[in-house]
């Protein structure tokens, strides 16, 4: 079942074709390299989006992140455990 | 004009009250005399789209809900794995657990993520047609009349539509073609998932004649037992049952299950701007609640929503309802048509507030709320005199805007009315 985190974490991401596709976050000191991202989505706070996007990392756990763009911050909002 | 069977769609199964029967007939007849429309119903939508974006859950029994500690204890999809084991929308998640306990129980995405989706399933529709009227989160009507030429006949622009929504989305949908709304409609459920039926014309009769009633939009559980009264179970007896009984019983919907009944639906496909007849917002509580001061309370923040949509579109509506689902998923719905069109919170809650009056009358608890503005039309569509409006005018007509930006720049939850947040 997915765990809600909703915590602010480091990320790299790379634009590609007018894209922005994050590849690697820090979360609890753990460096996470995402191998897919399967989903992405848009929300709005007020003026300012928010890009979801629903990922696999290395060991092909789900995560779910988020750029919001009024703070400039990515979010880890959920993840799924088994 | 009307359209009740379209927002009764959604909950069918749970609703008890059988107003799905007043579809309107009077719509204006689209001019091509032969019409060619598409119903596109994407598969188990919320199932699906949680499955591509979580590829290991594909072709397992999913079923995604509502969170049951937040009270929203209910199935909203059900994958088509899921479906096996007799697991529907609507059904209690703790049944669905029962019937199936190895199935994976996800609580639905509400902030946006289906929206978005739905939202590009729609421009891939406007590829094909303009002519798009969204019937739902995931169902839409296209008039493809005419589109031979750019996309070849129906059926193949249907698979050209489909294998867009396949490659560029990763989903699946079915698509019923025909003559009309109703039977696109009918045709698209025959045939589930990534489905493909076309009704011919001349095969109307034929197809539909043995269908049950119940299989027709808009002929609910309520009406489909007073039409057993009658000796009515299919839709061939419904055709060849006097019209005349059928109106004495029923009123102006008995004209409406004649017509349905032999496959006649002459209401236009709606774009996306002209189909929208009303505005509106609803809400499944927290917990159930019965206290007056609650409801109203959830009812000012429906209506401020409400409003604020209403203003952002330019839009004034003359008609208020107010839809009450209890704790045992009995509906009740009401309205008020007021003089003097309206896109104040405090006019469209007073209204709602006196609808209200008495729905928790005999201890009875309230699950969701629902405040939809109807009968709509421009700003400067008014009756000139009304104490309500010159109210609104002098008093409001300035906070409203502000209040409008601040929403549009921080978020919904930025400002709200103090009379809003007591209980949300």
């Amino acid at each position: 079942m997915d765990q809600e985190i909703d915590q602010p974490i480091d990320v790299i991401a790379v634009f590609q074709e007018g894209r922005m596709i994050p590849v690697r976050f820090r979360w609890n000191g753990r460096v996470i390299k995402i191998v897919r991202v399967t989903g992405r989505w848009k929300t709005s706070e007020g003026r300012f989006k928010i890009r979801h996007f629903a990922v696999i990392d290395k060991n092909s756990q789900f995560c779910q992140l988020s750029y919001r763009e009024r703070t400039g911050e990515w979010f880890l909002d959920k993840i799924w455990m088994e | 004009m009307i359209f009740p069977k379209l927002r009764m769609q959604k909950s069918k199964g749970i609703d008890d009250d059988s107003s799905c029967l007043g579809m309107s007939t009077d719509q204006p007849a689209s001019n091509a005399k032969e019409r060619t429309i598409l119903h596109v119903d994407m598969d188990a939508f919320y199932a699906s789209v949680e499955q591509k974006n979580r590829p290991w859950l594909e072709g397992k029994p999913v079923v995604v809900g509502g969170d049951p500690e937040k009270r929203r204890g209910v199935v909203t999809a059900a994958s088509y794995a899921a479906r096996r084991y007799g697991i529907g929308a609507g059904m209690p998640i703790l049944t669905a657990r029962r019937l199936c306990p190895h199935a994976i129980f996800l609580v639905g995405d509400y902030g946006g993520m289906y929206e978005y989706v739905s939202s590009l399933c729609m421009q891939i529709f406007r590829q094909f047609t303009p002519w798009v009227e969204p019937h739902s989160i995931d169902e839409a009507f296209l008039d493809v009349t005419g589109c031979d030429r750019l996309f070849g006949p129906p059926h193949q622009l249907a698979r050209k539509l489909k294998g867009k929504i396949k490659t560029e989305l990763g989903l699946t949908c079915s698509v019923g073609i025909a003559p009309n709304k109703l039977l696109a409609k009918l045709a698209s459920s025959l045939n589930k998932p990534d489905g493909l039926t076309v009704i011919p014309k001349d095969q109307v009769q034929k197809i539909l004649g043995p269908l049950k009633v119940t299989r027709i939009c808009g002929i609910g559980d309520k009406a489909a037992e007073v039409l057993s009264g009658l000796g009515i179970h299919t839709l061939g007896e419904l055709a060849s049952y006097p019209e005349e009984v059928l109106t004495r019983r029923f009123g102006k919907n008995g004209k409406w299950l004649h017509l349905v009944a032999s496959g006649i639906d002459r209401s236009p496909v709606f774009s996306s701007l002209q189909a929208e007849k009303s505005i509106g917002h609803g809400r499944t509580l927290p917990q159930d609640i019965s206290g007056p001061q609650q409801i109203f309370s959830v009812l000012l923040s429906l209506s401020s929503m409400v409003a604020r949509r209403l203003r952002a579109r330019g839009l004034v509506g003359r008609t208020i309802s107010l839809r009450v689902r209890y704790s045992d998923f009995v509906n009740l719905t009401r309205s008020e048509t007021i003089r003097s069109p309206t896109d104040s919170e405090h006019v469209i809650s007073r209204i709602a507030e006196t609808l209200a009056a008495d729905i928790t009358a005999a201890g009875r608890k309230v699950r969701l709320l629902e405040v939809r503005v109807s009968h709509l039309g421009e700003e400067g569509y008014s009756l000139q005199g009304s104490l309500s409006l010159a109210e609104y005018r002098n008093r409001r007509k300035e906070v409203y805007p502000v209040m409008d930006r601040i929403r549009d720049r921080f978020g919904e939850s930025a400002i709200k009315w103090a009379g809003s947040a007591s209980f949300i």
